[in-house]
């Protein structure tokens, strides 16, 4: 009996350790077990949104996402690997297999052996059957124009944690809305990796970016980037940009620079070439700069497009300094309109001497200069203008003829379109749509101020067709068509002093002049064939404003 | 006198005789169905354990057709950029416009 009172103690001792043991796993680890089964049987990936596409005016793509795929490899797993370097390099184009093979060292489990790889090469990879060899998806930004509009759209890269992000251009200034929101997927899998269909599953979808649909027209913005090259060669300009803007609605129908990089390959450019000068480089207007002046005095009432100018006779002595013509050739009391026509320096004098530095400054506020014009690209930026208060007769007069003030092309093409669309200033707007998930957003335009009166408007516009029809690019003009426009030949500030052989010049204009279609702005920094805009900004203006009269079937009115 | 609580011995062994039969024959019929339902079970939970991998093998064929979908849209996109158009037109023999003549109204003669 005692025996088995032993035997039936030495049980009941047995059964209370294995309680214990099962309260130690089921109970008290618990927490930890379940985390470590879900691990193994709960598969958790992310799901990558795609990028916002982005559209030129007529649908046409400017930007898209292209599936690439980063091939990878498990060393441990590969049976002969001279022979895994050898196909690979083969398939990948690189001339010997030594550098593949010194990546499929024995001690790693898994090397990145060629990132970016097209859907083709992974299908060519995929033939081999190597055995260790794999794929993780990816996605590049892909831009089928290659460098045209580069300066509008910016590129994609990658920020410090590696995610894409936008640089410069729309795809910075709008990164937010492109980028869109990533999704999650967790559902329970097998051992062999497989979903198990009644197990638990859990999805956030991802959301796309937005789609963005922009002003610029395709077929303009080609004609521009194609006239400009022309012209960079023949002129021998360092820097040449044109932009164009629709003067009613500020819509940015074309802009273009070159020096230009193709964003599909950024990093093979210099990084000095990613800034858009258009909106984020300052130059001295010189005589384009004339119309506004002009136009701030006949809105004031000071002047008339036939008052004539009584101190115009010869050069202008001002604290020590001697303003003259460009030519050095005066007129004998010319109006206000030959003053513009023949880029009078004096008589612009004599017209911002009306003005007084008051006025004028504030009308160099007023027409958006010293401010950012607020377009959506990323990276604009504006020169200040010189405190009034620092401003003595001298700089009233140089002013007057746009030198002493620093400009952006955009400000300056904004500017000129307040007198081709009767006096409103605009804000310019690259983007024309934002495709949302459930609606289409519209950007409309939007009138900022009114700076000068429809009358000071129509008589600026005036001045400015007949400044085409006998200055000196009268010659360049389409025939039957009435062109305002006004050339500049600006002379380059270096190390306190004008450079005379180095200049900006430019042309502003905008056609038809009774019902503009477009304003354009040609600028050409240091050309080398000529230093003079008539000679070099102006034919180039002509020749795009040609195109653009046929493409807008806008008949001629004569 | 006879106890009004006896029982018809007989009656009662004939229904005892019946009752087992019945009970049997319910017992036996529980018994196919519930075999019934337990060979579904297994069919179905065996059919759905390995429709994880046609669901796996539609969606990686939904992602190829995805990916491929897209590789086309971007080469449409490439073949119709105006680079390439404008040498596809140089190529066929098309060229810009030289003499152009606006039609006006009064250039135009018509009848009835």
């Amino acid at each position: 009996m005692a025996r088995i009172r032993f035997l039936r103690f030495c049980f009941l001792l047995f059964l209370l350790a294995i309680l214990i043991r099962l309260f130690y796993w089921q109970v008290i680890r618990f927490d930890d077990l379940t985390i470590r089964a879900e691990s193994q049987h709960l598969s958790t990936s992310t799901l990558d949104a795609p990028r916002g596409l982005i559209l030129a005016s007529d649908g046409s793509i400017l930007a898209a996402n292209k599936p690439t795929f980063l091939l990878f490899a498990n060393p441990k797993l590969l049976e002969d690997k001279k022979e895994a370097a050898k196909k690979l390099a083969a398939v990948l184009e690189k001339d010997e297999s030594g550098e593949i093979l010194a990546k499929l060292r024995d001690d790693l489990s898994w090397v990145a052996l060629q990132k970016d790889l097209d859907l083709e090469v992974k299908k060519e990879i995929e033939e081999l059957n190597l055995a260790g060899v794999g794929f993780d998806s990816q996605s590049r930004r892909y831009y089928p124009e290659a460098s045209s509009a580069g300066h509008i759209l910016g590129f994609v890269g990658a920020d410090s944690l590696g995610r894409q992000m936008g640089y410069f251009g729309i795809e910075g200034f709008y990164n937010g809305e492109l980028k869109g929101s990533g999704g999650v997927l967790a559902e329970e899998k097998d051992a062999r990796g497989l979903p198990i269909l009644m197990g638990r599953f859990l999805k956030k979808e991802p959301q796309s970016g937005y789609a963005l649909t922009l002003n610029i027209d395709r077929t303009v913005q080609h004609l521009v980037e194609k006239k400009l090259k022309l012209g960079m060669e023949k002129y021998g300009a360092k820097v040449g940009s044109v932009v164009v803007m629709e003067p009613k609605t500020g819509a940015i129908l074309a802009m273009a620079t070159f020096p230009n990089y193709d964003p599909n390959n950024f990093t093979e450019f210099p990084k000095e070439s990613y800034k858009n000068p258009i909106v984020a480089s300052s130059f001295e207007p010189g005589s384009t700069f004339k119309v506004l002046v002009m136009a701030a005095a006949l809105n004031e009432d000071l002047v008339k497009a036939d008052t004539k100018c009584d101190s115009c006779s010869g050069p202008v002595q001002i604290s020590g300094y001697s303003i003259r013509t460009w030519n050095n050739k005066y007129q004998e009391e010319p109006t206000m309109t030959d003053v513009i026509v023949h880029s009078d320096n004096t008589g612009m004098v004599f017209t911002a001497r009306k003005l007084g530095i008051d006025k004028l400054y504030k009308y160099i506020e007023d027409f958006g200069f010293g401010a950012l014009t607020q377009i959506d690209l990323q990276d604009e930026s504006s020169p200040d203008i010189r405190p009034k208060e620092e401003w003595r007769e001298i700089d009233l007069a140089t002013a007057s003829f746009g030198q002493g003030v620093a400009v952006t092309p955009i400000q300056m093409v904004r500017a000129v379109s307040v007198i081709a669309n009767g006096g409103y200033l605009m804000e310019p707007q690259v983007v024309r749509e934002i495709k949302m998930r459930d609606r289409v957003k519209r950007i409309e335009p939007k009138v900022l101020s009114r700076p000068i009166s429809e009358m000071a408007a129509k008589v600026t516009v005036g001045m400015m067709v007949e400044a085409v029809e006998k200055g000196e690019a009268k010659y360049l003009a389409p025939k039957g068509y009435k062109v305002a426009g006004k050339t500049g030949t600006a002379q380059i500030p270096i190390a306190g002093h004008y450079d005379p052989n180095k200049t900006i010049a430019s042309f502003v204009g905008f056609a038809p002049a009774d019902d503009p279609k477009f304003v354009m702005l040609v600028i050409y920094n240091q050309p080398s064939s000529s230093i003079f805009g008539a000679e070099t900004a102006a034919p180039t203006f002509f020749e795009i404003a040609k195109e653009l009269l046929l493409y807008y079937n806008i008949p001629p009115s004569n | 006198m006879a106890c009004p609580c006896k029982v018809d011995m007989k009656r009662l062994k004939q229904s005892e005789e019946k009752t087992p039969k019945k009970t049997l024959k319910v017992i036996r019929i529980g018994v196919v169905i519930v075999a019934v339902f337990l060979f579904l079970e297994i069919w179905l939970v065996n059919n759905l354990s390995t429709f994880g991998g046609k669901i796996q093998q539609i969606k990686n064929a939904q992602a190829v057709v995805k990916l491929e979908n897209q590789v086309l849209e971007n080469r449409i996109a490439k073949n119709t950029s105006l680079n390439n158009v404008e040498e596809e037109a140089a190529r066929l023999g098309f060229g810009s416009a030289k003499n152009l003549v606006y039609l006006k109204t009064s250039l135009v003669a018509s009848a009835r």
